[in-house]
């Protein structure tokens, strides 16, 4: 016997870009899921997404389809992945491969995982970044981001009071 | 004239109006800098992600525990702000942190302590600012670890905790600490205890502990009889975890016995505490120290404990790992005793351990129903034997598989009651 057709359900991105992809794993987004549980009756019309473009999409769905059938953080354990996210940086192979991506498109991954509440998602981007940084010296911090040094002459002060006494210690 | 637009004069030649022009021209300079940063792909992050992000690094910075926090500060004008802004980010003192500043930016939040250096005397103590300044802080201590070098200096490190009376610890681990009957009594709010590798003075250690719910007592440096243990666990009404390794008083050289003699101490030991503990919890006890399983009788161990406890499936997972032995129950509320105990041992370690459950200040294995004695000899069915087995109200079986038809009318007569009673 055929296994029952899953549900296609369409979406989007603000590119008009748009995908036809399997329920379940556009569930995978908690906003999505809630949005598809408040409508009753069946809609042709595409799910639109203002704050994801098509490229971001495309990977998002990439992450989404992989953990298809993964069990969604409940509210019981998202206390405890917390303090998990506190403890731990670490992330998994297939992940890290996932997220291997200029940091434009991290950054962006980022965001849309906040947008679509994709905790999972979100996590891992948050620990790639907090990898990047970690160990680094601020001005490889800054080389990194590109970011320029832009203190006051009363902050480069203060970080100078600062700097002296955490060598000293 | 724009007003966005900078004019360089070249006429004004004197020092004082030069320097006020380059303080012009590096404040627009500054503010251009601010706006370039702004631009960047990682400035569409938002806050509450970014900060995020530096909660994940300031925690993972192992070697520069507690000061990987400040150096995020030293990378942009807008990444400072934003670290500066939650005093969650500035509760980890460290030995290289303990300054004013430190502590005013992490507001009223639970601090937590984590120190190695420990001054060898009060007056160092006395003298050292930054530790005074530590000091100060102690009412808001969530977390306290203080790793010393020696027991010596123990002791003015807890004349620090002394002089907070209103300490509301959730967590305390001392490291190489003398641990002295009064350590407690003024600090009885604590809700976690990690003593490692102390020196307890077991005698009242914790009769003040009335919120302790998690008490972890890991290879102390002197060990403790099972009364004595059970006594102590007593004095704890609400404890619900318990890990006790290398804790009790082990005075059976053969490594073998000396695992079963465990059994009986912990089976003897759950007897008690558990019955109090209300919620799902960890049990570690240590079976052995050595680290060789190989050629231990640990799965006829495991078997041991699970005829106690498989009969409300109590137990959920049962693991050992470096010698532990570590028992995960739940479903506490429903368990049922069905105690079997499976015991080979000597003849003298058998009047050993009778003689341990017949102390007065022991309390009588009331759930005990079966009891097995595999290499037991008539040598074994002394009074005091009897007298132990004629105390365990649920036995209702008895297995003496080398017993002669002689030694079992003995055990009987003993047992049953006399008809002229």
């Amino acid at each position: 016997m055929a296994a029952p057709a899953t549900q296609q359900i369409k979406i989007r991105c603000n590119d008009e870009k748009e995908f036809t992809v399997d329920r379940d794993v556009l569930e995978r987004s908690v906003l999505i899921k809630n949005m598809l549980e408040d409508v009753t009756e069946q809609q042709d019309a595409p799910i639109p997404l203002p704050n994801v473009s098509g490229p971001v999409m495309a990977k998002v769905l990439e992450y989404c389809t992989h953990h298809r059938g993964e069990p969604l953080p409940s509210a019981d354990t998202e206390q405890s992945q917390d303090e998990t996210r506190k403890r731990t940086t670490d992330i998994s192979e297939w992940d890290q491969k996932f997220i291997t991506v200029d940091q434009e498109m991290l950054f962006e991954i980022i965001l849309a995982a906040n947008y679509l509440d994709i905790k999972s998602l979100l996590d891992v981007g948050c620990k790639t970044v907090a990898n990047m940084i970690k160990g680094k010296t601020p001005e490889e911090i800054r080389k990194l981001f590109n970011i320029v040094n832009d203190f006051t002459p009363e902050e480069e002060a203060q970080i100078k009071k600062e700097n002296e006494w955490a060598e000293d210690r | 004239m724009d007003a966005n637009t900078i004019v360089v004069d070249f006429q004004d030649l004197s020092i004082e109006g030069i320097d006020a022009q380059i303080r012009t021209l590096r404040c627009y300079i500054q503010k251009l800098q601010v706006a370039r940063n702004a631009l960047l792909p990682i400035r569409s992050l938002p806050p509450e992600i970014l900060l995020h992000v530096f909660t994940l690094v300031a925690k993972r910075w192992d070697k520069e525990v507690g000061c990987s926090v400040l150096k995020l500060t030293w990378v942009s004008h807008y990444w400072r702000e934003l670290a500066l802004s939650p005093p969650n980010l500035w509760t980890l003192i460290t030995d290289r942190n303990m300054r004013d500043e430190w502590f005013a930016r992490s507001g009223s939040a639970p601090l937590s302590i984590k120190i190695t250096r420990t001054p060898r005397l009060p007056a160092e103590i006395a003298s050292d600012k930054h530790l005074q300044a530590l000091f100060a802080q102690i009412p808001r201590v969530g977390t306290f670890q203080w790793y010393s070098e020696s027991f010596r200096h123990s002791r003015p490190i807890l004349a620090c905790l002394w002089k907070a009376p209103a300490l509301r610890l959730t967590s305390l681990i001392l490291d190489q600490f003398v641990v002295t009957d009064d350590l407690f009594c003024k600090v009885p709010n604590i809700r976690s205890i990690l003593l490692k590798r102390c020196k307890i003075s077991w005698q009242g250690s914790t009769t003040h502990l009335l919120h302790l719910t998690s008490l972890r007592i890991i290879f102390p440096t002197s060990s403790v009889s099972v009364s004595e243990f059970v006594d102590l666990i007593h004095a704890i009404p609400s404890l619900e975890q318990l890990i006790a390794i290398g804790v009790l008083l082990d005075s059976v050289d053969d490594n073998s016995c000396r695992m079963y003699r465990n059994v009986l101490d912990l089976v003897f030991f759950l007897r008690y505490a558990i019955p109090r503990f209300t919620r799902p919890q960890t049990l570690v006890f240590c079976v052995a120290n050595h680290r060789n399983f190989a050629n231990d009788p640990l799965p006829r161990l495991l078997s041991s404990f699970l005829q106690i406890f498989s009969p409300s499936q109590v137990v959920d997972s049962i693991s050992s790992i470096d010698g532990c032995l570590t028992i995960n129950y739940r479903d506490i509320d429903n368990l049922v005793y069905r105690t079997s105990l499976e015991v080979e041992m000597s003849k003298a370690q058998v009047m050993n351990y009778v003689s341990t459950f017949t102390q007065p200040q022991n309390i009588v294995l009331t759930h005990v129903r079966a009891l097995y004695f595999k290499s037991a000899n008539g040598d074994v069915i002394t009074p005091r034997f009897l007298e132990t087995i004629a105390r365990l109200p649920s036995l209702g079986y008895l297995h003496f598989p080398g017993g002669t038809p002689q030694l079992m009318v003995t055990v009987l007569d003993a047992l049953l009651p006399s008809p002229l009673e």
